[in-house]
């Protein structure tokens, strides 16, 4: 119960939700060797819990995990991450515009809080749901859309040809744009 | 979803899906198996600080005297500073005493007995306690590891030990408390799954009586602990909060307590999202009344305390579940129940 062996069913759970959740802690942040650690020791802790979670959702119990070894992470500091801290450079083979657009965006999300980046990473880059967002970060409803709100009205200025006002999020409610 | 979000999904997801971090399955496995021995002080005093009011309103509650905690950062584990009310003393007395596992402090007039938390384990393969009266007269911890290898109150809880084993030494160095155990601990009562648990019944009721934060090397006949696959050939310590082997145990009331009713409902729980789920029947079953209550934070050990609706004379069973983040999925989520008598 300690040291739980590795089964099938926890290695066929790490292999399928690999991409998603290192993608997932690499923008919340910014940096490749952080993000690692992060993910894997949320797949340690849902090892550990395996027998409880194994059959439901591992892969929420894992993100939570991830974003709230994250907030630890914060915490300690007493900071977020500054602008561009670690940010990794691409891979020999990517092309100058990939590591261009990967510091763009970056340097962007630095720019929110910790809860309006974690928000907007949920909502945009993992598709949850308003309240799917919520659960994740044991926010209320309310406080996601808030977050969110604040979060695009800051990231409008990245992005000039977005057409219209910054608009509440409250009409797309429910995951709509699933 | 409107164009800045458009172009915000497209970008989110174009700059991460070319990020490519593995993970390796190995460091997981290690990293699994550090999680269980490292401790986290930053997470333990918050929620010590959560839970100093709780168990002050808990034990109030009880019409039980309380102190305030001696220690600087008190642990939300360690058993509350109370009077131990149920003591046969020999004048009715509301003098209060520390469990502080000191000499002085624990070695009292024979007959006198001091509260302390004893860890066992419980058929889910979860981790549970009951508070429990131990003789003050010799070393307090003595009486606790004498508690842990007898039988626990609660039926549904089990001694995983051996109950033939002899402590053959007791030590501290350092933040290292040192056991010596007769080889009667090698014969496992429930089997080669259940070592960690014993394991852990073992260092929580030991790190009760001393400090939460000490580490425990456990011997058998001076050589380390060694059970079925397992060797326990280093000191180790309890659990990070949020890797608990405690998933949820009712602490208030105990079993098989008589109280008056408002009955108030303490434990703590590992709960996903800090929700858990309480029923109170009649001891054959019939619902009577059940809820939904929180723990002080969710994913960690924390405390939990509500307050029952009024409940008129009788007997009853209240049990605390886990919310099933699976839906019902999964295995039947982790619960703990408690029968206990309302007054007339």
């Amino acid at each position: 119960m300690r040291a739980p062996a590795l089964d099938e069913a926890f290695t066929d759970f790490v292999r399928a939700s690999t991409s998603s959740l290192t993608r997932t802690a690499w923008l919340l942040t910014g940096d490749h060797a952080l993000a690692q650690d992060l993910v894997q020791n949320a797949y340690a802790k849902t090892l550990r819990a395996w027998d409880r979670v194994g059959g439901g959702d591992p892969l929420a119990y894992t993100r939570r995990a991830v974003v709230t070894g994250n907030i630890d992470r914060w915490r300690r500091s007493g900071a977020e991450s500054p602008v561009g801290l670690g940010f990794e450079r691409a891979t020999p083979d990517a092309f100058e515009d990939r590591v261009a657009d990967r510091d763009r965006v970056t340097r962007m999300l630095a720019t929110l809080t910790p809860t309006q980046r974690r928000v907007i990473v949920l909502r945009y880059y993992e598709d949850l749901t308003e309240a799917q967002t919520a659960e994740a970060l044991g926010m209320t409803l309310g406080a996601v859309k808030a977050a969110a709100h604040r979060a695009l009205a800051a990231l409008r200025s990245h992005y000039p040809d977005a057409a219209g006002p910054a608009r509440t999020p409250t009409d797309t409610q429910g995951g709509a744009q699933r | 979803m409107n164009d800045l979000e458009k172009l915000l999904r497209d970008d989110l997801h174009d700059v991460a899906g070319s990020v490519d971090i593995p993970v390796s399955l190995e460091a997981i496995a290690a990293e699994s198996a550090g999680l269980g021995r490292r401790a986290s002080r930053v997470r333990w005093a918050l929620v010590a600080l959560a839970v100093v009011v709780m168990a002050l309103a808990v034990w109030a509650g009880q019409a039980l005297l309380v102190r305030p905690p001696d220690r600087a950062v008190p642990d939300p584990l360690q058993t509350p500073t109370v009077t131990a009310a149920p003591t046969p003393e020999p004048a009715p007395s509301t003098t209060s005493h520390t469990p502080e596992p000191s000499p002085s402090a624990t070695v009292g007039p024979s007959g006198r007995t001091t509260p302390m938390y004893v860890y066992y384990g419980n058929e889910q393969g979860g981790l549970v306690r009951e508070l429990r009266q131990v003789p003050a007269a010799t070393p307090a911890r003595a009486g606790a590891l004498e508690a842990m290898l007898g039988t626990p109150h609660d039926p549904d809880y089990r001694s995983l030990w051996n109950p033939g084993t002899q402590v053959l030494g007791l030590s501290k160095s350092g933040d290292v408390i040192t056991i010596d155990l007769s080889k009667e601990a090698l014969t496992v009562n429930y089997g080669s799954s259940w070592e960690g648990l014993m394991v852990d019944t073992l260092i929580w009721t030991l790190t009760e009586a001393f400090e939460p934060t000490d580490k425990v090397m456990i011997l058998v006949e001076g050589r380390p602990f060694t059970a079925g696959h397992v060797s326990f050939d280093r000191p180790q310590g309890r659990a990070d909060p949020s890797n608990s082997p405690i998933q949820v145990v009712i602490d208030a009331p105990v079993h098989g307590a008589t109280v008056q009713s408002p009955v108030q409902v303490a434990g703590l729980a590992t709960a996903f999202e800090a929700t858990i789920l309480w029923t109170v029947t009649r001891p054959d079953g019939s619902p009577v009344a059940d809820g939904v209550a929180r723990t002080a934070e969710g994913m960690v050990l924390a405390p939990f305390a509500f307050d029952l609706p009024t409940l008129p004379p009788g007997s009853y069973v209240v049990a605390v579940t886990l919310d099933d983040p699976s839906g019902g999925a999964g295995p039947a989520p982790a619960s703990d129940t408690k029968v206990f008598t309302v007054a007339g």
